[in-house]
């Protein structure tokens, strides 16, 4: 308990646990804003096809990021096209701050 | 003088008060430097970015979500790869340090390991393991591995054979010798291995992202160029710079410090 109280004496290291609790809170407040972000009327099924919305057009690193999570068929302005998602995963990828919305893909859109 | 001296005593009172100013101020002139040249126009503004021009291009990549992915993909390979290597490291420290058969055949091993630079590796790794997370950490590990072997063989032999021995006639089992005597003895030098052996893997590890990653701050800066983005490569610059001084001299320092005052030996 020494080390400890000798370390929060220190202006650095009560900064830097700032900063941690700061994150934690941000990451706690993304985890509750996430299932707002996906619309309704999903399939029931396990594997979703999802409309992402972003607020800027997507680029390559939005397109990896959205390929760990299914496959990339299109984009058109701020809105990205993924198919094949585990449903379960939908929560995952509202999480990111930069996701605006998820819609379900309308049935024969391109 | 006087107004020099005044201001003098206005920054010494200050940076007493707040001393997390001293980390700051040096780089004060500094960027003031740069925001004059880069405002003169001497260079090209493609070519030589201002600091706003830095700044709005960190808040693009926040923005975009870019550079915090980065960010922790690099610290978490840093991480893992200097656990890692601190398993291996201080176990492998004390066998060479408290076994003379075992430091005279390790210790050749081990310089000429050493010799080979981190970077060498990497046409090796890459034909094994290809462009990914293991050719990184096993850069990482490398590179972390050596600091930390010799400095805890020199904590090691470091540690007074008089404390050795008066626990042995206290009737202390050789575990409990290790535990309560060669290791925090060995400690200072321990931490100061792994102080050394994280600054070289950070080094190590930007350099693997440049050249076998997809992410990472290195992949970002060598991305950058591609697209003939300077900003992007002086803003991973700036990342890594502040990134490493937080770590080294608010983090690392104050545990090698407070190792060497709790545990460190004080000769007259």
């Amino acid at each position: 308990m020494t080390l400890v109280r000798a370390a929060l004496a220190s202006t650095k290291v009560r900064i830097l646990a700032g900063l941690l609790v700061l994150w934690l809170v941000w990451q706690a407040w993304l985890a509750i804003a996430a299932p707002a972000k996906i619309a309704e009327g999903f399939p029931e099924r396990l594997r979703v096809n999802a409309l992402i919305t972003l607020p800027f057009p997507p680029e390559r690193f939005h397109i990896l990021v959205f390929q760990r999570h299914g496959r990339v068929s299109g984009t058109e302005g701020n809105t990205v096209e993924l198919r094949g998602i585990a449903k379960s995963d939908l929560t995952a990828i509202a999480r990111l701050y930069w996701v605006r919305r998820i819609a379900p893909l309308r049935e024969g859109a391109s | 003088m006087t107004p020099l001296l005044k201001a003098y005593g206005a920054y010494v009172r200050t940076t007493a008060r707040f001393p997390v100013l001293q980390s700051i101020v040096p780089f004060v002139p500094l960027i003031v430097l740069w925001a004059v040249v880069a405002d003169a126009g001497l260079f090209p503004r493609a070519f030589f970015p201002g600091p706003i021009d830095v700044i709005r291009a960190f808040g693009d990549l926040m923005y975009k979500g870019i550079l915090p992915d980065y960010l922790a993909d690099s610290v978490g390979r840093l991480v893992v790869g200097a656990a890692a290597g601190m398993a291996i490291g201080i176990p492998l420290g004390l066998l060479v340090g408290l076994n003379a058969r075992a430091h005279a055949l390790l210790s050749p091993i081990l310089l000429f390991f050493q010799a080979i630079g981190d970077i060498a590796w990497l046409p090796i790794l890459i034909i094994w393991f290809g462009f990914g997370f293991t050719t990184m950490t096993f850069v990482i590990v490398y590179t972390v591995l050596f600091p930390v072997v010799l400095n805890t063989v020199l904590g090691v032999r470091s540690v007074k054979q008089d404390l050795t021995r008066a626990a042995q006639c206290l009737g202390a089992s050789p575990p409990r010798i290790l535990w309560e005597v060669v290791l925090p003895g060995a400690l200072p030098n321990i931490v100061t291995g792994l102080r050394n052996g994280l600054g070289y893997g950070w080094r190590a590890l930007i350099a693997a992202e440049m050249i076998v990653g997809t992410s990472g701050i290195g992949f970002l800066m060598f991305d950058a160029r591609r697209a003939g983005s300077v900003v992007e490569i002086v803003l991973g610059m700036i990342v890594l710079g502040i990134l490493w001084y937080i770590v080294d001299a608010w983090v690392l320092a104050p545990i090698e410090r407070a190792t060497g005052q709790r545990w460190g030996l004080v000769t007259p």
